[in-house]
């Protein structure tokens, strides 16, 4: 992996909420637990933030949170329908807060989101630019949903994307295998976290 | 699956020669060779007079880069491939559709991979009342499969179009069709959107 300049770099740590990839989330049937524990995303994601938050890079969190009963939610398709179906991802509860060991740390930044992209009606781009960033590592869950169309907006917007492949996680291999390596391809680089954290220090 | 014309339109997105021709810039790559064994060019202008005749909306979206591609930031690879085939470039060959617009269709222009990335796309579509976006075009697990997703993310109704996307190969194609878009899109047949629209 081409180095990254870890001034001009943030890290995002995107959905890794409990309804989205721990046993008794709201979307456990999915397999996503498994895939998520097969993965170690949990650890991988914990390490490559320490490094980055070691080497000044801003570590931002985006969390999908909706209120009780989704409210404005519009349910225009299964993605959305699913999430209020399930009652996942309500502010306040368990389902909602992050992953054991992902919670923010000092410095860290947290976006909001509710739809599928983090760029979405969110601050993300702002706070991007504020910070002036070059460089967007992408890791977190579900691979083929908000990490890709995140990605792909990224490069959209003219940000460097580069994704963990040991640093996602989606419903199982097969789908990580379809978001990884297609259109991913060329959209982004996609790296192991060892091959990031390494990229930062070189 | 039924749609109402009044609140539906088609996008016939990235349709140019570069994308989908014979001699296009990324013929080697197997995405002329793709939408020609399929007739996608075919069934997408027939989709688009279904529209037309049924008084819904058809918008084509066209990837326009300038000149020297001068305003192209070059931050991954899809976009240096462009400027580095040259292609997609206003006023060539390239650049200009193979679904060619007709009266009363509307035109948006866009510059990266989504059709809603810094454009009309949204004014439009909200100025028409449109509530449920029909997509075909090229190719499908670049532009319309983003577009597709932004549609979702943006609160409409996403119908992606089968037989009428165009994408390098079987596999890529398969790899946009059966996996996320399933949970953003419904997927239909051109005959089924068609149908749809009460025009069969």
């Amino acid at each position: 992996m081409d180095p990254i300049d870890p001034k001009s770099a943030a890290m995002l740590i995107q959905d890794l909420q409990n309804d989205v990839i721990i046993e008794g989330g709201a979307f456990a049937d999915s397999g996503a637990p498994a895939h998520a524990t097969s993965q170690n995303v949990v650890e991988n994601v914990k390490g490559l933030a320490a490094a980055a938050r070691k080497a000044g890079v801003q570590v931002i969190h985006v969390w999908y949170i909706v209120e009780q009963g989704a409210p404005g939610l519009k349910q225009n398709a299964p993605l959305f329908q699913g999430v209020k179906d399930a009652n996942a991802l309500v502010r306040g509860s368990w389902g909602a807060a992050p992953a054991d060991g992902l919670e923010p740390q000092e410095g860290d930044q947290i976006v909001e989101k509710m739809r599928m992209n983090a760029f979405y009606d969110t601050k993300l781009d702002i706070l991007l630019r504020g910070l002036g960033v070059e460089t967007l590592i992408i890791t977190g869950a579900w691979t083929n949903m908000s990490i890709e169309h995140t990605a792909r907006h990224a490069a959209d917007a003219g940000y460097r994307a580069v994704v963990a492949s040991d640093g996602t996680s989606t419903v199982d291999d097969e789908w990580q295998n379809v978001a990884l390596n297609y259109a991913m391809q060329n959209v982004a680089s996609v790296g192991t976290c060892a091959e990031i954290a390494g990229a930062l220090s070189s | 699956m039924k749609l109402d014309p009044k609140t539906t339109a088609l996008l016939v997105i990235d349709l140019q020669n570069d994308t989908v021709g014979e001699e296009g810039a990324f013929a080697a790559a197997g995405a002329a060779a793709f939408a020609k064994e399929h007739r996608v060019v075919e069934k997408a202008a027939r989709l688009a007079e279904t529209f037309r005749a049924a008084g819904a909306p058809v918008i084509h979206v066209w990837h326009i880069d300038e000149p020297g591609h001068v305003d192209s930031t070059r931050n991954a690879e899809l976009y240096r491939s462009i400027a580095e085939a040259d292609a997609l470039v206003r006023g060539t060959w390239g650049a200009a559709p193979v679904v060619v617009p007709a009266d009363g269709d509307l035109v948006v222009e866009k510059q990266r991979m989504s059709s809603f990335n810094s454009t009309t796309l949204d004014t439009k579509l909200r100025g028409l009342g449109a509530t449920t976006v029909v997509c075909c075009g090229a190719w499908t697990n670049w532009a319309v499969e983003h577009t597709c997703r932004d549609a979702a993310d943006h609160g409409y109704e996403v119908v992606v179009v089968t037989d009428a996307t165009a994408t390098i190969s079987e596999e890529f194609q398969r790899a946009a069709l059966d996996y996320a878009l399933t949970t953003v899109a419904t997927r239909a047949t051109a005959d089924e959107v068609s149908a749809a629209l009460g025009r069969p």
